[in-house]
């Protein structure tokens, strides 16, 4: 169906031999025939290790055809609720299934179902001594998973699942996942800078950990100052990346922007807050940055500067209006925006707003 | 009846006033998405079965969008739907499929566009009110998210879902909507865009179902429109093209998830509508109708329809007006 980036096939190419049409005939054949068969068992009630094979084999040819994991479910719950059922091995062989299936189809919404539903299961039918492993094996396959595509959103939410459900398994010894799921994500911040799904779970998971540590307000801003430099740091080492920038803006916004706190918005939680002055302070250290990346010479095609210092900018003067050097004066800000118009044509339409005073971010 | 299949096999002739390069090939797509149910000896017709219904309501609203409401027969579109119900008033992907929320969705979607909806209520069959309660019935009543079907699986597109057929029949009232649109708001991210659940990273896709929800409950204040607006126009890239999130490859389907997102927010002109343009054009196969992810890749009825309604949202010449949610 939704076919991403799969070439087409010539013209010429697409006329199949009489071979090949064939062979695909009897492979639909084949096909139907096991759909049918598992049909008709499952009208039986038939809920034995015997379809649940067929069934196995009817998911190899098509992981995403969902109806058939939901029959697949049903026989389980059949199989883990009869006498002398041996919960723990069923599960357990359903998930090892899952594996090769997750390598070939990474992008399954139905296979992370099914591992959801599986490990429901194992919270509801073992002792917590024994469910315990495994989620935390889980978190390994979804390392695997992650390091073949970095980016993939499946692995990254199923990953969040599973730990948000062993940070409440392990009650009071939760702090320690959330602990390793932030580092987790610094790992994978350090090992690739471009990673933005990395860049997003640093953030979420940062928020936590300062919970965790039940963190007084100096080591919030010490957090903050250390999550900036380093920010900072990258930002030298790549100010073409817009996920950098994306954190970057995070941190600014979150605790510089005259409009925080406070906010009950998921999206504006802060790491810390910061009073006037130190906004004051932090926005002009980050000018200070800016202008220093820029006059470093090697950056003046590169609009994500110009676009941070229209921001910190205008906002440094709403956050301290009584500042002793005045600000960032107007004339400059509109310069920034005319080099922005420039380098930056597609978003034509969002410079002229800025330039009006419309959709600036605050 | 199906419109979810592989390569297209159009043919025959096109006229058009624009240069050749940058026209939409009108009659081509039409006999694409004719044909895609005449594919039966090609294996991934059958693979392809669960999204049947699906299938069927984007080929219909490409359909539609080009002007061609009548290229597919109205009768048949209707039974083949009915023919998806169940008893619980939910509807499977095809006959013998489980009923879902995604293809629940599908069907009124697909009997709306056609004005049939009062076929739900003939004698007989499970009427309106039963469709209302199948899709009632999967909300969470403590988180407000809804669930896809009996199984649990919870995502903000099946929220959407729920709203957008429910507003279809009027029968939103059978929701804790003040709820859902809390939920929606737990999961808004930092960069003002939200994810399938509370903490997941921010999608195109997931975007425009939150975006959509918060619309249909009149709540689009809550909204953070400059972060939102700037990420999502960020998604445009050098070639035209948008992406779906940060440095990722751009893909024709982002042409509705991210344009749709920005036309609700009224940001619509924060991006180069004119290269977008281009680029989906591009996208076609002008031999055999139908639209791509990229420029010379593999078409299907997903990205067909999703291309042209963002050339619709564009005002492309000749296309019927699409409403943004």
């Amino acid at each position: 169906m939704a076919s991403h980036g799969v070439p087409r096939p010539s013209s010429s190419r697409l006329a199949r031999t009489g071979q090949a049409r064939a062979k695909e005939l009897a492979k639909i054949e084949e096909y139907r025939n096991l759909v049918a068969l598992v049909q008709e068992k499952m009208v039986e009630k038939d809920y034995t290790t015997a379809t649940l094979s067929q069934i196995t084999a009817l998911l190899t040819l098509n992981p995403e055809y969902s109806t058939i994991w939901n029959y697949r479910r049903l026989i389980l719950t059949h199989l883990l609720h009869s006498p002398n059922s041996k919960p723990q091995p069923l599960l357990q062989t359903d998930l090892k299934f899952l594996l090769p299936l997750h390598l070939t189809h990474p992008k399954a919404y139905t296979l992370y179902t099914h591992r959801h539903w599986l490990l429901q299961q194992s919270l509801l039918l073992l002792p917590a001594s024994s469910s315990l492993p495994i989620f935390i094996s889980e978190l390994a396959l979804c390392s695997t998973l992650l390091s073949r595509d970095p980016r993939n959103f499946h692995g990254w939410g199923y990953r969040r699942l599973v730990s948000e459900e062993l940070v409440g398994m392990m009650r009071e010894k939760g702090g320690e996942v959330v602990e390793a799921e932030f580092d987790y994500a610094n790992r994978m911040v350090e090992a690739n800078l471009s990673n933005f799904s990395a860049w997003h779970a640093r953030a979420a998971w940062g928020i936590r950990v300062l919970d965790v540590r039940r963190a007084d307000a100096s080591e919030r801003l010490r957090f903050f100052e250390n999550e900036l430099s380093l920010i900072t740091r990258a930002l030298y080492t790549d100010p073409y990346d817009q996920s950098l920038w994306f954190y970057h803006t995070y941190l600014l916004l979150t605790t510089c922007s005259p409009k925080s706190p406070p906010s009950p918005s998921p999206s504006r939680k802060s790491i810390t807050t910061l009073t006037p002055p130190q906004k004051s302070h932090y926005l002009a250290q980050t000018l200070a940055t800016l202008r220093d990346l820029l006059d470093s010479g090697d950056v003046e095609d590169c609009k994500w500067v110009f676009e941070a210092l229209v921001v910190y900018g205008r906002m440094i003067g709403r956050v301290d209006p009584g500042r002793r050097d005045g600000g960032v004066g107007e004339e400059e800000v509109m310069g920034w925006l005319g080099k922005l118009e420039v380098l930056d044509p597609l978003r034509a339409g969002r410079w002229k707003d800025w330039k009006r005073g419309v959709g600036v971010l605050e | 009846m199906s419109l979810v299949s592989g390569p297209g096999r159009g043919g025959g002739g096109a006229k058009h006033d624009l240069p050749e390069e940058l026209a939409l090939f009108v009659d081509k797509h039409v006999e694409y998405i004719q044909t895609l149910d005449t594919r039966r000896d090609e294996l991934e017709y059958w693979l392809t079965e669960h999204l049947r219904l699906s299938g069927l309501y984007w080929g219909l609203t490409a359909l539609h969008l080009l002007g061609h409401p009548e290229a597919l027969p109205r009768a048949e579109t209707i039974a083949f739907v009915i023919s998806c119900q169940h008893e619980n008033g939910g509807f499977g992907a095809a006959p013998g499929h489980d009923a879902h929320m995604l293809y629940t969705v599908s069907a009124i979607q697909i009997l709306a566009t056609i004005d049939a909806l009062d076929e739900l209520d003939l004698p007989g069959r499970a009427g309106k009110d039963k469709v209302g309660s199948f899709i009632a019935n999967l909300q969470d009543p403590e988180t407000g998210t809804f669930a896809g079907d009996e199984w649990g699986e919870t995502d903000t597109r099946f929220l959407y879902g729920a709203l957008n057929a429910l507003s279809l029949l009027h029968l939103l009232s059978l929701i804790d909507l003040p709820a859902a649109v809390s939920h929606v708001q737990s999961c808004a991210n930092f960069d003002g865009g939200y994810g399938v659940s509370p903490g997941a990273e921010s999608h195109a896709g997931q975007i425009f179902t939150c975006v959509g929800a918060l619309a249909i409950a009149g709540r689009l204040d809550l909204v953070d429109t400059d972060r939102l607006g700037r990420w999502l126009s960020e998604r445009q890239v050098e070639g035209g093209g948008l992406n779906g999130r940060p440095e990722k490859l751009e893909d024709v389907c982002y042409s509705w998830w991210v344009l749709s997102s920005l036309a609700m927010i009224g940001r619509l002109h924060w991006i180069d509508g004119k290269k977008l343009e281009a680029f989906i054009l591009r996208c076609q196969d002008p031999e055999m109708g139908g639209i791509a992810d990229r420029p010379g890749d593999m078409v299907d009825v997903f990205h067909t329809v999703f291309g042209i309604a963002g050339l619709s949202l564009l005002k492309y010449p000749g296309l019927e007006e699409v409403d943004p949610i």
